[in-house]
């Protein structure tokens, strides 16, 4: 108990921990209004968010107690346990197609790949942290396989979401972690060139979407399109969009409040943020979500540990990369994929795999001088 | 070194925010208003409201065709097409209704609460078909013509998106895209049974819960309270569907509902909704435009309970006859009474009938054509009533049926003669029982034929009063075929008399000018109209128009059914009032004279009635029994009355009846004694 109270001690009085700490809050309480926003008297989600706001305060807390560093021991353990659940997922019966949840008996639903985010993030920093061949190209392979393995999982689900969000924070950390630019961007190129080969591989909703996103940016989408495919996010523009400078019209608020909006409370709750606050408030949380990142890179930079860094940096990253695909199917840049917007998006998996990635970074953060390990990292 | 990676990093995912916030910006700033506006489109509701349509009322006001209040069977689209998505949801519901609302519960019983609403799904036909009595295949096809329906909708709305993006290059991917939407229509209920009885509309409001998907609404059906009385004029409705839409060109004419937000489309509130009716014959299709009514619309805000806007919707118009439905009630009553002795031909068989009575100024007071039908009825007996090839029943004889007149039209022949000069009143043409001297076996009187005797020298009233051939042949001489189909012409005969209605275009048929080309043909044509057979068949309606024309001096007015219509009047020729009143001699003298060929059917009548019978040799085949046999002559009547001062012309014809003065006159009676009991005719003491 009186380590506990130490630890807590140590959070409070260090300068890096209070920005994610203040981020982290803020956006929990945004989360809680536009839920009740969303919602319809008597569905009692905002309230259910309430009781996961708070457990996953107690998480964050039970993820200080480890040192970071013993955690990374046990990483690829924790990440082969990942991957067996994401195998057994597909035992489990289908819900609306896709086979992304375990059923406790306890009542709630486990989302593996909720888990898998985090492990695999530990085993990547586990094994980048002393591993200098990454500036070779041939380096670069064994990482890219341990990233393939969970993202063709998760694919296969399917939920493209949350796979994509798998190659993309290996990048985030290649960068930190050293490789040469010129091998990534080569790797970048060629695999935007390739990607147009992967499309006839999709579902044919998820080809839908993408469709549909193009007919909308390109302005073609007549009412038909609007009242079909493109529902959905054309109501979340509406919805963003009637919010205004300073949000609260009339007309938006109306909008959400009939459930005009599929998923508001969920995938969209960004529009309902829009619809309340309008583009102050819109600008005001992506403000935090990149305070948010500032403060990792503070903690990163001044972390002494290379597993420590890197950990740090893959998983604010993760947090980012979901908020910049979660804004950009928002405003309709990016076709619709089930990515939740962190902290503020209703759903306990995902608010809890959050504050797990916020606890560790915490757990780093106040440890970060003390573990005087050899900084034998990159350099 | 690692801390210039960091800040790439840094630098990278700021970016990304910034170009969603440029976004953001023109999304929340410079699209502001367009988003606005585009909301409120959204938490608006556009709701037709419903019309009502008009209704059909006699002479004096009496309803014979009106709206009223019905429950209507109705299945969800989805609930139909056992829709995996609308069960999932109905399951939700119903689990809710039970308060299950625990997540954990509702993810342990849902599959099994699906399964049962999957299996209750199945049941619905055969409930259907126990309470409302209608076999299986019916249900199914029912269903089917939903089916059938949502795709006509679904083909109309893509020819519509087609055609507002066709301009554009990729317009037509964009339709095609559009195709897989689902339509408003997909998402509601559908009638299945109209017009439910209470009980059974209980049963399912009460049972709601083992039939998901079923509902009993509110609707509106058409009645009519006097069932078979003028059935033909009035005329019935049907559901519009793709091949009446094209028929009528009413493809353009489909319901849209106008945006009363920005008051830039108009819409189309007059047009037709699949689904809906619209009238297929007699009256209801001739006035379904002024019938028919026009929808109004409300603009609700959600979750409000108050319309912002309405426009609301105009009733149907009221549409008037000139037809006095309970005269007509009556002769029907009297004519259909079991012992069918009105109906009964000198066959001793019952044929059928029909009955016309115009007022002086071409109304038409009654018209009544048997078989008849019971309009309430039509939809489930649409079948047998178009295929009873034996009776026809759809045929309204009076407006759509020719026969040959016979010697009914020997008065209009006289009045042709006496006007063009070729005989005068008093003139007496004799009768040796034949008209050639040498020729004893063609164009001979009847009282020859029959009994060997002849009429002997006849004036023009005693040559009416017995039917007298050889006189009337010597006229149809006199008059000669062009002059004759001159007369034709004036009396309307065998064309468009100018009737709003014409059911099967049929105008009857007379000689075609062409046979003039032929000297002795055209000769022979000539003589055999002056007794009203040959080429030559009329309608009961064109009679009765004929006489008055006749009893008007030449003038013609089109009869008519509506009180709307305006009076048309047409006079081709003259006829002299010394003429008519030599006509109307005759003809009272076929009603009172001792030899009178109608004598003995009125007599001990008060009232004074005056017409001239006919026995129409028919040369058509009779159906009896699904045979066909050679039909007696058919038998006519048309007269007027009161004889002194004439109000009302009535023609009556009895198809195959055989003679005119014994069968097709006592109709004509029975008429006048019920126009006389409703008051049209003056008490005579």
């Amino acid at each position: 108990m009186k380590k506990l109270r130490e630890l807590i001690l140590r959070v409070l009085t260090t300068h890096a921990a209070w920005p994610i700490l203040i981020c982290v809050g803020l956006l929990c309480m945004v989360s809680v209004l536009a839920i009740e926003l969303a919602s319809k008297p008597g569905e009692g989600f905002a309230d259910r968010q309430r009781l996961f706001v708070g457990v996953g305060a107690a998480i964050v807390i039970l993820t200080l107690i480890p040192n970071f560093q013993s955690i990374g021991q046990g990483s690829y353990v924790f990440f082969g346990i990942g991957l067996v659940m994401l195998v057994a997922v597909f035992f489990t019966q289908s819900v609306n197609g896709a086979r992304r949840w375990f059923q406790t008996p306890i009542g709630f639903s486990l989302q593996p790949s909720e888990f898998a985010k985090i492990t695999y993030v530990m085993a990547l920093a586990w094994y980048l942290r002393y591993h200098r061949n990454i500036r070779e190209l041939s380096g670069l392979l064994p990482p890219f396989l341990l990233m393939l393995i969970p993202f063709v999982l998760i694919l296969m689900e399917p939920d493209l979401g949350t796979a994509l969000l798998f190659p993309l924070v290996l990048y985030a950390m290649l960068i930190a972690a050293g490789a040469k630019l010129r091998h990534l961007i080569v790797i970048a190129v060629v695999t935007a060139l390739a990607l147009p080969g992967a499309y006839p591989f999709l579902k044919p909703y998820q080809q839908e979407r993408i469709t549909s996103l193009v007919v909308s940016i390109s302005g073609q989408g007549g009412e038909e399109h609007r009242m079909g495919v493109g529902y959905q996010p054309y109501q979340a523009r509406i919805a963003l969009g009637s919010g205004g400078i300073t949000g609260q019209g009339p007309e938006g608020a109306q909008h959400i409040k009939q459930g005009l909006l599929p998923e508001a409370h969920t995938d969209f709750i960004y529009a309902v943020v829009g619809t309340q606050w309008g583009f102050v408030g819109c600008v005001g949380i992506l403000l935090l979500y990149l305070g948010f990142f500032a403060a990792s890179v503070e903690i990163a930079a001044t972390c002494r540990d290379p597993f420590g860094r890197l950990l740090v940096i893959g998983l604010s990253s993760l947090v980012v990369f979901q908020v910049v695909i979660n804004v950009g199917m928002t405003v309709g840049i990016f076709p619709v994929v089930g990515i939740a917007l962190p902290f503020v998006s209703y759903g306990g998996s995902s608010l809890l795999t959050n504050m797990v990635a916020a606890g560790l970074l915490l757990n780093v953060s106040v440890r970060r001088q003390a573990n005087a390990a050899p900084a034998i990292g990159v350099r | 070194m690692l801390n210039r990676r960091l800040i790439i990093l840094f630098v990278l995912f700021a970016g990304a925010m910034a170009g969603l916030a440029l976004r953001l910006g023109q999304l929340q700033i410079s699209e502001a208003e367009k988003w606005q506006a585009e909301a409120r489109t959204f938490v608006h509701r556009h709701t037709p409201i419903e019309t009502a349509r008009g209704s059909i009322v006699d002479r004096n006001g009496v309803i014979v065709a009106q709206d009223v209040h019905c429950y209507d069977l109705a299945i969800d689209y989805r609930a139909m097409n056992r829709d995996d998505r609308w069960i999932t949801r109905t399951a939700r519901q119903r689990l809710r209704e039970r308060d299950v609302v625990e997540r954990k519960e509702i993810l342990e019983q849902l599959p099994r609460e699906k399964e049962l609403v999957a299996n209750l799904l199945l049941g619905i036909p055969e409930a259907i078909r126990q309470q409302c009595g209608i076999s299986r295949e019916e249900v199914r096809a029912r269903f089917n013509e939903i089916h059938t329906r949502i795709s006509l909708l679904r083909q109309d709305r893509w020819s519509r998106v087609y055609s507002r993006n066709k301009d554009r290059e990729d317009g037509v991917s964009v339709a095609d895209a559009d195709l897989k939407n689902e339509i408003k229509e997909e998402t509601v209920s559908h009638t299945v049974v109209p017009n439910i009885r209470d009980g059974v509309a209980n049963y399912f409001r009460q049972h709601a819960g083992e039939y998901p998907g079923l509902v009993v609404v509110d609707s509106q059906r058409r009645d009519y309270p006097y069932k078979d009385v003028a059935c033909h004029l009035i005329g019935v409705m049907r559901p519009i569907d793709k091949a009446w839409l094209d028929r009528e060109r009413l493809g353009r004419n489909l319901f849209d509902l106008p945006n009363l937000l920005t008051e830039e489309d108009t819409g189309n509130l007059g047009g037709y909704l699949p689904g809906d009716r619209a009238g297929e014959m007699g009256i209801e299709a001739l006035e379904e435009k002024k019938l028919r009514g026009v929808r109004g619309v409300k603009l609700m805000e959600l979750g409000s309970a108050d319309a912002e806007r309405r426009i609301e919707p105009r009733q149907g118009g009221h549409v008037q006859m000139t037809l006095d439905i309970k005269l007509q009630e009556a002769i029907e009553k009297a004519v259909m009474e079991p012992s069918g002795k009105l109906r009964m031909g000198a066959d001793n068989q019952t044929h059928a009938v029909a009955i016309v009575v115009l007022d002086m100024e071409g109304r038409v007071l009654v018209m009544y054509s048997s078989s008849t039908y019971d309009l309430n009825l039509y939809d489930e007996q649409r079948v047998e009533l178009n295929t009873n090839t034996e009776e026809m029943p759809l045929i309204n004889r009076a407006l759509s049926a020719a026969y040959p007149p016979g010697s009914t039209i020997k008065p209009l022949v006289a009045a042709a003669a006496l006007s063009e000069g070729l005989v005068r009143a008093q003139e007496t043409i004799t009768c040796n029982g034949h008209l050639f001297a040498n020729r004893k076996d063609q164009f001979r009187c009847l009282r020859y034929v029959n009994y060997g005797l002849t009429h002997g020298p006849l004036p023009l009233s005693q040559a009416m009063e017995v039917s007298c051939n050889i006189y009337f042949y010597t006229l149809g001489q006199r008059l000669g075929l062009e002059r004759f189909l001159t007369w034709l012409d004036v009396f309307s005969l065998g064309r468009d008399t100018g009737f709003e209605l014409r059911t099967g275009n049929v105008d009857g048929n007379i000689p075609s000018r062409e046979v003039l080309q032929d000297a002795s043909t055209a000769a022979a044509e000539s003589l055999q109209l002056g007794i009203g057979q040959g080429r030559l068949a009329v309608t009961p309606l064109q009679m009765a128009n004929a006489y008055a024309t006749m009893l008007r001096g030449g003038e013609e007015i089109a009869p008519r059914i509506l009180a709307s219509t305006p009076e048309v009047r047409t006079k081709r020729a003259v006829i002299s009032p010394a003429t008519v009143a030599a006509l109307r001699e005759g003809m009272e003298l076929v009603v009172h004279g001792e030899k009178g060929t109608a004598r003995t059917v009125f007599a001990g009548m008060k009232m004074r009635v005056a017409g001239k019978t006919g026995s129409a040799m028919t040369g058509r085949k009779m159906r009896v029994q699904g045979l066909r046999v050679d039909g007696d002559s058919d038998a006519w009547f048309v007269g007027y009355v009161p004889a002194d001062k004439p109000q009302y012309v009535i023609s009556a014809v009895m198809e195959f009846g055989g003679h005119g003065g014994s069968n097709a006159a006592p109709m004509v009676r029975e008429t006048v004694v019920q126009m006389e009991n409703f008051g049209y005719l003056p008490k005579v003491d």
